[in-house]
């Protein structure tokens, strides 16, 4: 639990953020406000569904496999909340958000990749030094 | 190096005197693994106290304040905490690899990454131990390599 109150807090700081990036340039260029509750509602449930996501993204348990996939779904529902709270002035085509999901999906996948092939070379250099270790083992003994 | 072995047949204990600077690493690591050799610890099981060599141990795992001992076919209670056996077998084999084990390096068979980002060790008895990124460099320095 104080875990994903850590990981919330900082979903939240991040979403609060780009809320207020937003909004300050929707209302630069189109002079429209937003209501402060409802936004804030909105950013309160992705820091929910974000730090829910990471959380079971980092889980231990079950296949990391199915974990990755079950993050990057739970995920989705966010972009609705984002869509409902700046729908029309952002979303002003409603398959807009669909392209958004897969660019979403995208570069979720690019950050796998690149992330895990980092971490084999990191696995990859610890074999070897084990390997060196074992070999050494073997040869005074 | 080089290695004499004076013949005492009638003393028990072995003392093993090693001539050379204490930052060489082959001085370290030889110190290591005697001392790895030397070390026991107390451990109960089942109201008895039993004395464990380290090299029997595979790891030190702390599960509701209380630490344990896992050998190959055995799980043994150890009266001392986490941080106070890592600090007693600082010079030893053993390193803190996540915030409530601290692992025999000898008894890791190989290394794993997963798909999110998680490091496993697998142990000679097929056990897989989580590895904590923060650890990873210390890990290096006690395999040999550089933390960098």
């Amino acid at each position: 639990m104080k875990q994903y109150f850590n990981y919330f807090v900082k979903s939240l700081f991040i979403v609060n953020l780009i809320y207020i990036v937003l909004s300050f340039i929707i209302f630069q260029r189109l002079n429209i406000t937003f209501l402060y509750i409802r936004l804030e509602i909105g950013a309160i449930l992705i820091a929910l569904i974000l730090s829910f996501a990471y959380l079971i993204f980092k889980t231990d348990k079950g296949n990391d496999i199915v974990n990755v996939i079950l993050a990057y779904l739970l995920i989705i529902p966010s972009l609705f909340i984002f869509r409902f709270n700046f729908g029309r002035f952002l979303f002003r085509s409603a398959w807009l958000i669909y392209i958004l999901l897969i660019i979403f999906g995208i570069i979720y996948g690019i950050v796998l990749y690149v992330v895990s092939k980092k971490h084999q070379e990191e696995v990859k250099r610890l074999n070897e030094l084990l390997e060196k270790n074992q070999e050494n083992h073997k040869k005074s003994s | 190096m080089k290695i004499t072995i004076v013949e005492q047949s009638h003393k028990d204990d072995i003392e093993v005197i090693i001539k050379g600077s204490k930052k060489d690493k082959t001085v370290k690591s030889i110190y290591q693994t005697l001392l790895y050799y030397d070390t026991s610890i107390i451990a109960k099981k089942a109201q008895k106290n039993y004395t464990i060599e380290l090299k029997h141990i595979l790891y030190f795992d702390t599960v509701d304040n209380k630490t344990f001992a896992y050998t190959e076919d055995d799980i043994y209670d150890v009266q001392q905490r986490l941080y106070q056996l890592e600090d007693r077998l600082e010079n030893t084999p053993f390193l803190r690899v996540n915030k409530h084990t601290i692992l025999n390096v000898k008894k890791i068979k190989t290394f794993h990454s997963t798909i999110n980002g998680r490091m496993e060790a697998k142990l000679l008895n097929e056990e897989r131990i989580k590895i904590s990124r923060r650890y990873v460099p210390d890990l290096k320095d006690k395999l040999g390599g550089s933390s960098s």
